[in-house]
């Protein structure tokens, strides 16, 4: 079984090389490592060619500007059973490519689900890794026993490429292609496992400015999504009581941010107490899980956080579904340097 | 990943709780179990959840809009206030103080009081802390109802918080303790029929900026412990001791006063005769013996603005 990663990258000069890195000094080794070179401008191209044979890079002179134009680019040149994809500022885990093998050792398995780990590097990236405890521990966990999985993360996926070829297509027309995939997949009845020791280390943001800015792309992406395939949610019992659950009560829960305070200040403080311990538990647990006391320092920070995911959580159904403003603008992430302080967690 | 409430959490919690019970299973009976939802059950699960929730919600902001409370409706039934004769040529004036009437606290050993005192065509003075008042419209109505027997003290600082301290006042100066004090004032005069005069400092206690403030905020009468222009004489229970007086000491206390040419103000608490919020009857009966013991004796009840006299 020949295993392919496909990785997407547009000037991704500070990330790139660590990533590439990571997808070499793998236990089981990657038969094919291509990258694909979205018109990048920085030293991208130099770093991709000190890699010589080692990898594969497709050349996209003028950037596309959309992660799924340079992965459909990519695709082409996919040779391998399995297709790994990932993105340009994630680390894989030594043991990644021996999880996926092993778990496409089963017939059925059609995708399979990684599991993300953000970056030590704020306050920010603390609060977004205890965001992947409770959405990966809790929400998929139990999503993967009623094979619901929301959505295959885009830095941590494996399909079996020729599955992937028959039944995906890049329709370009969502901001969120791995939710495009995994509901393509859950249309036609495929399994997607979710495989908790397939572990990814990504680059989370950690400016307020980039943060906003990717969460408006996954929340629009995923109105936009849930818009796209509202067929699974009437024809999928698992999936229609995920996805019910999740956007429904995220957005009551969103307004009720907003509109308790208002009615009731008091009322508000009270569920604010009652929150904060929940909140607090489950820091907690992913300080023990994860080995990282800055989930329990910064968990308040959650708060503030929750207050602004809850506002663009709003604002995004209404440009979405609302005023049907389709955005379709794809924005480049900030990067950073991957410092090396966290490397006996890769290998 | 959407903002986390908490039914969600709870759901897939109970999911994974399923899952593993159903994996621990399969290790010792060879089960053939699928954890798979018939078709319309999500539905019915996230319908009866988001029903619940809205029920839930429903109430929530039906008492938090106030928009309609029962014992509003209930105290706003019966016939309008109608006042009794007050006897003020008698010598023998007691007044009772009852302090500390609030929103929500204690409300119905208050209302007991006022009912039985009414019953008895006994005046009262009611020392109200105005802090959420506007958000008790039980309260607010009840006293509407029977105000014209009533004498409306204010018996607060402020509306924005309940008198934790004695020294509230002290950190802050005339103006701003005016300011607060005027807060107050006005969500008072909103259920009295007359312009509220009668300021009960909390825990009797108040400073030479505080009477300041009083003054410019048109507080003719000052209720406490010491100082004042009507000072309590004696109160039903001793707080130091934590036991009820008797009946027999606040009489004496009384007899004493009118022996001065005073009236006796009796300081009176809702939750003297309360238990854990709630009215103790026990404790009441006490209530009930005092007022018999005292229309026994020839005395007058009266308020503090029908003996004032500026």
């Amino acid at each position: 079984m020949m295993i392919s990663i496909l990785i997407p990258c547009h000037n991704e000069e500070k990330t790139i090389k660590e990533c590439l890195e990571s997808c070499l000094f793998q236990t089981l080794k990657f038969d094919e490592i291509i990258v694909v070179d979205d018109g990048s401008t920085d030293s991208t191209p130099s770093i991709l060619e000190s890699f010589g044979k080692k990898i594969t890079v497709v050349r996209i002179p003028k950037k596309t500007g959309n992660k799924s134009f340079a992965q459909q680019k990519g695709l082409k040149f996919v040779t391998g059973d399995i297709l790994v994809m990932t993105d340009a500022d994630t680390i894989l885990h030594c043991n990644f490519a021996r999880r996926i093998a092993l778990d496409f050792k089963d017939k059925k398995t059609v995708a399979v689900a990684g599991y993300v780990k953000s970056l030590k590097h704020n306050w920010l990236t603390a609060c977004r890794e205890l965001d992947y405890v409770i959405g990966q521990d809790i929400y998929k966990t139990a999503q993967s026993y009623i094979d619901a999985v929301y959505v295959m993360p885009g830095c941590a996926s494996a399909f079996r490429t020729k599955v992937f070829k028959k039944c995906i297509t890049f329709d370009h027309d969502t901001l969120t292609e791995d939710l495009d995939f995994t509901y393509k997949l859950h249309e036609k009845g495929l399994k997607i496992k979710y495989d908790r020791k397939a572990i990814v280390y990504t680059q989370d943001p950690a400016t307020i400015r980039s943060y906003v800015t990717q969460m408006k792309r996954w929340y629009s992406g995923g109105w936009q999504n849930l818009s796209k395939h509202r067929k699974v949610i009437l024809e999928k019992p698992g999936n229609s009581l995920e996805l019910s659950l999740m956007f429904i009560e995220g957005f009551m829960f969103s307004s009720l941010m907003f509109i308790v305070p208002i009615i009731n200040i008091t009322l508000f403080a009270y569920f604010m107490m009652l929150y904060l311990p929940v909140l607090f538990a489950f820091s907690l647990y992913g300080t023990v899980k994860r080995k990282r006391l800055d989930l329990l320092i910064y968990f308040p920070a959650y708060l503030i956080l929750l207050f602004l995911d809850a506002y663009l959580f709003i604002r995004t159904f209404f440009d979405e579904i609302v005023f049907k403003n389709k955005n379709r603008k794809w924005t480049i992430p900030e990067r950073r340097d991957i410092l090396c302080n966290t490397e006996e967690d890769f290998h | 990943m959407q903002p986390i409430g908490g039914l969600t959490v709870l759901v897939n919690l109970f999911i994974i709780f399923l899952g593993n019970v159903k994996k621990k299973l399969s290790k010792y009976i060879s089960l053939n179990l699928h954890l798979s939802l018939p078709r319309y059950t999500p539905h019915v699960i996230v319908f009866s959840c988001f029903a619940l929730s809205f029920a839930g919600l429903f109430f929530i902001v039906k008492d938090s809009v106030y928009s309609y409370d029962s014992n509003y409706y209930i105290y706003d039934l019966g016939p309008p206030c109608e006042p009794f004769a007050i006897n003020l040529s008698g010598d023998r004036q007691v007044i009772l103080r009852l302090d500390d009437v609030q929103a929500f606290a204690w409300r119905d050993v208050s209302f007991a009081i006022v009912n039985e005192a009414t019953s008895r065509k006994i005046p009262l003075v009611l020392g109200i802390i105005p802090f959420r008042l506007q958000d008790d419209p039980a309260t607010t109505g009840y006293i509407k109802k029977n105000v014209c027997n009533l004498e409306i003290a204010q018996h607060g600082w402020s509306t924005d918080k309940y008198a934790h301290d004695t020294n509230e006042t002290e950190k802050l100066n005339e103006t701003n303790i005016y300011f607060n004090i005027m807060a107050g004032k006005s969500e008072l005069e909103k259920i009295s029929s007359d312009p509220v005069i009668t300021f009960i400092p909390p825990f009797n206690v108040y400073s030479s900026k505080t009477a300041y403030a009083l003054k410019s905020a048109k507080f003719s009468i000052i209720s406490s412990d010491n100082g004042g222009l009507y000072d309590s004489t004696t109160l039903t229970y001793d707080y130091q001791k934590n036991e009820s007086i008797s009946t027999s000491k606040i009489v004496s206390s009384c007899e004493e006063a009118f022996k001065k040419s005073l009236p006796c103000i009796i300081m009176i608490h809702p939750q003297d005769f309360a238990t854990n919020g709630k009215l103790d009857e026990k404790k009441y009966y006490a209530f009930t013996a005092l007022l018999d013991d005292l229309q026994g004796r020839n005395v007058t009840f009266v308020r503090f603005k029908d003996i004032y006299h500026p």
